[in-house]
This record gives C-alpha cells, sequence and structure tokens, in this order.
C-alpha cells in the first residue's frame, strides 16, 4: 500500500478543511450578483438591426493612436463578453487604453424565430452592414477587423469577399483547417472536431430540425466533455478551492457567468459550420461557398495578424496556423500565447502580452 | 411535463379511442373518437356511418393480423399482451418482441385519416423505445470508462513503487486524474462517438414525432403548429434578406 497517512496530519487536513468551508461560506454569502458584473467597459449603441447590436467603447485615452478604427467580432458560439470579464483582464481596457479607437459586435440571444439565418446573413449581411456603418462614420476606406474564434472566420471571409473594406485583420484563436490535429498533441485536443464528425450530414439535419437551432446547452456539453473531470467537479472541488479567497472567488464567479451564457446557434448558419466547416473542412480546402461564390482566401491580401493559445484543446494550434498557407499576403504574423482556448483573453499571465502585442501590431499596420 | 407523464397521457388517450372503437364495432355504430378530424363524407348519415363502420371492421381485421403477427401468441387480440405493450414500464426492453409488433404497426397500410393519429402515436412509441435503448447503450458505456478508471485507481494506490500517498486530498486527485484519463479516452473512442450519435439522432427522431403528435393537436384546436410557424419565419428571413439587398443596392 502506497497510502500513509499521519493521524496528526489527517487531523490537520480535515481542521483545515473546516476552516477553509466557514471561510467560504461567509464570503459567499455576502457575495451579491452586482460584484460579479462582466463587460463593464462602457460602450455606447450605434446601430441595431434585427437582434443585432453595433456598440462603440467609450474611449479613455486622450487621443486615438491608431489611425483606422477596430471591429471585435466574436461568433455564435458564446458571447463577446469573454474579451471584457474584469477590469484586470480584459483585451477591451487593454486596447482603449493604448488609443485603439473600438467597436463590437453583439450578435444577441437568437431565438427559434432566428432558425433560417444562414452565414451569408452574419457575414455578408449583418456584419457587412457594421463595416460599412464604420466606414461611413469615420470617412474611411476600410476598418481593421479583430475576430475570435468562430468570429475569427466570419472576418476571414468577409475580408476574402471585401478586401478592400479591410484595412488589417488580426485573428485570434480561430480555426482555419478544421481537421487539422497535431499527431503529439494531448488527448482531450481536437474533441469537438472528432464529436462534429461523429454525425452525417442528415443527423445534423434532424438535429437543427428538431430544436430549430443549436442549442447552447448542446454546445456547452460537448465542450465539458473535453474535461470531463473539471466540469464534475467545478461546483463542489473547484469552488471549494477558491471559495476562502475573494479575489479568486470572483474570478470563478464572472467566468461561471460568462460560460452560462450561452446563445443558440441559429440553426442554418449551425448546419453549415457542423457540415460545410467541421465535416467538409470546405475552408481550407478552398470549396466554402457563400451566397453560391467560393470564399477564395487568396484575396485575403491586407496585414494579418494570427493569435493562436498553445494549449487550446478547442481549437488545436495547427487548425490556426493553417491559415498562413493559404492567404494571399506575405504581411502574416503568428502569435503563439501561453494557455488555453479561453485562458489566453482571461488569464492574467496572456493578458499584458495579448493586449500589448496586438495594438503593437495594429499600430504599425493599420 | 416529463416523459413518463407524457406517455401516460398518450396512453390513456390511445386506450380511449380504441375502447370506443371496439365499443362502436361491436355495436355496428360509428364511434365517438376523442379527436374527430372531419365531418362525415357526404350529406347521408346512414351511409357515412355504414362507410365508416366497413372502413374499421377492415382495418380492425388488418390490425389484428398485424398485432398477431408481432407475437407468436395464437389467436387474435391478447388484452394483457397489449397492457404489456403500452406499458411504459416495459418500453426499456427494446429489441424484444414488443419492437417488432410495434413495427408491423407503424409500417402497415395506411388507412386514410381514421389511423393517421393512431399510426402517429405508435410511431412516437417505438421511437421512445428505440431512445431508451440508446440511452441504456450510451451510459453502459460510459459506465465502462468509470470500472476502467476504478481499476487503474486501485493499481495506482497499490502500486508499491509509486509515490506515497499523504493526505485524503492527495488520494482525492489521484481519483480524478483516474477518472479524467478515462473519461477522455472513452470520449474519444469509436464505440462512444457511436452510440452517442445513436443516443442523440434517435432522442431527436423521438421529439419530431412528439412534434406531429403536438401538430395534429394544434390542428384540431385551431393554434398555429410548429411547422407553419417555423415556415412563417423562413419567409420574413426571406424577406428581410431582399430587403437587405435592396437598400444595398439603392445605396450603391
Amino acid at each position: 500500500m502506497r497510502v500513509k497517512v499521519d493521524a496528526n496530519d489527517a487531523v490537520k487536513e480535515l481542521g483545515d478543511f473546516t476552516r477553509r468551508m466557514q471561510a467560504g461560506r461567509e464570503l459567499l454569502d455576502k457575495t451579491r450578483d452586482r460584484d460579479v458584473q462582466i463587460a463593464t467597459t462602457p460602450k455606447r449603441e450605434v446601430w441595431r438591426q434585427d437582434k443585432v447590436v453595433l456598440y462603440h467603447y467609450t474611449s479613455a485615452a486622450a487621443k486615438h493612436t491608431v489611425k483606422t478604427p477596430v471591429l471585435m467580432v466574436y461568433g455564435l458560439i458564446g458571447r463577446y463578453t469573454m474579451a471584457d470579464l474584469q477590469e484586470d483582464r480584459s483585451l477591451v481596457r487593454n486596447l482603449l487604453a493604448q488609443g485603439v479607437d473600438l467597436y463590437v459586435v453583439d450578435w444577441g440571444s437568437p431565438t427559434r424565430s432566428d432558425r433560417w439565418l444562414t452565414l451569408e446573413d452574419y457575414i455578408d449581411g449583418y456584419l457587412g452592414e457594421c463595416v460599412d456603418f464604420i466606414r461611413a462614420r469615420h470617412r474611411v476606406a476600410a476598418v481593421s477587423l479583430l475576430g475570435i474564434c468562430e468570429g475569427g472566420v466570419f472576418t476571414t471571409c468577409y475580408a476574402a469577399r471585401e478586401p478592400k473594406k479591410v484595412k488589417s485583420l488580426t485573428l485570434t484563436i480561430t480555426p482555419i483547417d478544421f481537421h487539422a490535429v497535431a499527431k503529439d498533441s494531448p488527448p482531450h485536443h481536437g474533441l469537438i472536431g472528432l464529436w462534429a464528425r461523429s454525425m452525417s450530414h442528415a443527423d445534423v439535419d434532424r438535429l437543427i430540425e428538431a430544436n430549430g437551432n443549436l442549442p447552447g446547452e448542446l454546445m456547452s456539453f460537448v465542450f465539458s466533455m473535453m474535461t470531463p473531470v473539471n466540469a464534475l467537479t467545478k461546483y463542489n472541488l473547484g469552488l471549494f478551492d477558491v471559495m476562502d479567497d475573494e479575489k479568486k472567488l470572483l474570478n470563478f464567479l464572472r467566468m461561471e457567468k460568462w460560460l452560462a451564457d450561452r446563445p443558440d446557434h441559429p440553426g442554418e448558419a449551425a448546419k453549415q459550420w457542423l457540415k460545410d466547416l467541421y465535416q467538409d473542412n470546405q475552408l481550407a480546402k478552398g470549396t466554402f461557398k457563400l451566397g453560391g461564390r467560393k470564399v477564395d482566401l487568396k484575396k485575403v491580401t491586407m496585414p494579418v495578424l494570427n493569435v493562436f493559445a498553445e494549449e487550446d484543446h478547442i481549437i488545436p494550434p495547427r487548425s490556426s496556423q493553417a491559415l498562413g498557407k493559404l492567404i494571399g499576403t506575405k504581411n502574416y504574423t503568428e502569435l503563439p500565447l501561453p494557455g488555453g482556448h479561453v485562458g489566453v483573453f482571461v488569464s492574467g499571465k496572456s493578458q499584458g502580452i495579448l493586449g500589448k502585442n496586438i495594438f503593437a501590431w495594429l499600430r504599425k499596420n493599420s | 411535463m416529463k416523459a413518463a407523464e407524457q406517455a401516460g397521457d398518450w396512453l390513456k388517450f390511445w386506450s380511449e379511442n380504441q375502447k370506443s372503437l371496439f365499443q362502436a364495432w361491436a355495436e355496428g355504430m360509428p364511434p365517438p373518437f376523442a379527436f374527430r378530424g372531419e365531418q362525415p363524407m357526404d350529406g347521408d348519415p346512414r351511409k357515412a356511418a355504414d362507410q365508416m363502420t366497413e372502413l374499421m371492421k377492415s382495418s380492425m381485421e388488418q390490425w389484428a393480423a398485424m398485432a398477431t403477427q408481432g407475437w407468436p401468441k395464437p389467436g387474435a387480440f391478447d388484452p394483457e399482451m397489449m397492457k404489456k405493450m403500452f406499458d411504459p414500464a416495459q418500453w426499456k426492453r427494446a429489441g424484444s418482441q414488443f419492437d417488432m409488433g410495434l413495427e408491423k404497426l407503424t409500417e402497415g397500410p395506411t388507412f386514410a385519416t381514421l389511423w393517421d393519429l393512431d399510426r402517429k402515436m405508435l410511431n412516437v412509441q417505438k421511437l421512445w423505445m428505440e431512445r431508451s435503448r440508446d440511452v441504456e447503450q450510451y451510459w453502459e458505456v460510459v459506465q465502462g470508462a468509470w470500472n476502467r478508471a476504478l481499476d487503474t485507481f486501485i493499481k495506482a494506490v497499490n502500486d508499491p513503487k509509486g509515490e506515497t500517498i499523504g493526505s485524503g486530498r492527495q488520494m482525492l486527485d489521484l481519483w480524478l486524474a483516474s477518472a479524467n484519463r478515462a473519461l477522455i479516452e472513452m470520449h474519444r473512442s469509436e464505440e462512444f462517438l457511436e452510440t452517442q450519435r445513436r443516443m442523440t439522432r434517435s432522442s431527436t427522431e423521438y421529439r419530431l414525432a412528439e412534434r406531429e403528435i403536438a401538430e395534429a393537436f394544434c390542428e384540431m384546436h385551431h393554434i398555429p403548429t410548429r411547422t407553419e410557424m417555423d415556415e412563417m419565419q423562413r419567409v420574413v428571413t426571406e424577406l428581410r434578406r431582399e430587403v437587405r439587398a435592396l437598400k444595398k443596392g439603392a445605396g450603391k
């Protein structure tokens, strides 16, 4: 037997456990919802269509140090609030503080009535309208796009279709080659692709027909499969580990708040996402079509910054890095960062590096 | 409403219709259906009643013949077997004679509107059984991973060359690491992916069949159906798309 527990140590462990439980309970009792606010950076609604809203962040900087306004685009799986989780972990605040003129598009909360919206509606339609609005407002020919995850795919496709309207393209944790996984990668990497490819096209069609949209809860379940024990223990063990430390507890709760706010993915767009991209890998193969027209990545001719997370279990680094060989610009920069998919945005370690590097690159290329 | 309660309601509704059907058939009268979709075929009530009775008679004969083939019991209807067949507690016993019996019923000839709702209900029950079977198989695969995790954990605890475990927390962490490895390994396995796919698909098919019943209810009560709402929304989405394109064109 390897188990050798000293009686005194066991008593001490029990005592520590009891003390931590007591302290944690008191802390949880006094914690209110207002203490766990996320996405608190001031912003103003400047444009709206259907459920989509374009916000302009209120800048604290005396002047804009980057000439071209930047539009931040998140995907439909999750919400843009991840980029502004809390004051000291906010890409938004970092960029604003350095003088970036920043907009963000909020896709809203799709309901069954949005089931027929396609990727064309989001990319050519809503995103295109946002870009045109900003261009007109600032009297500029092009804006800079900053895409996150699925939003990175949206901005890449838009840049390929409307290259003259895009000054520069910054991508973060963006899948391009949906089948790329390194052979030596950890076993929990790329599970979302395995799940998507385990279904047939007909399975996807029927799933959407039954639910109207791709339920956010289903995607949460799929994500939890990648870190199964963490998903099972986070409300007991995970919470216990942070519950007597106010800062850690609030960080934990803010992250939970973001995770719980997972909207449904509009049905027709979800079909394209799962079948055309995850299953058939059409973007990397050059066969992906929007509105009957091929998305030609060679037309991405503006400067591109591609940021990926070295430990990203959702979008494996190779999936993002595939972009370099597919686009038509030589001004292409990769920025690998330590941490996982979400960690790049919310961990204290990556936070400074991310904002600082994006700003430096924007200043040079926008 | 929970699935068991829904199943209970369907069973009750189905039983009521069958009871009235049997009674009416025996008495040579048209049955007072709980849900009756259409008025008699023409203006002559006697003729309509005769047609209805004839249709029901032939339907029942074919239904009885199919049901008899569904399970190896001599003779026509077996009330006990019918009771078992529609007892939700029996549904989990998938792959049995009940499956085959239901399949024969749902895949049998169509008897116009008279049998449409019954057929939909039988289909829902068949799909519920398939779903229950797939859910059970899914949990069997998951349970297998937990069993492997436990084996690994016990081996690790008893490994004389392993690091000493000096606290309850270390013991817990070792167990969680063992479980995490086993579960991730399972999540990558073809067996898990296939059982998960089947469970998702059969749950989806069940939900869609359930919708057909709900829509039949809606139609009878002048309530717009899910399908009609979806169609309407599709038109709205397409119109919005056209408006956006027109505005864009006008702007140029």
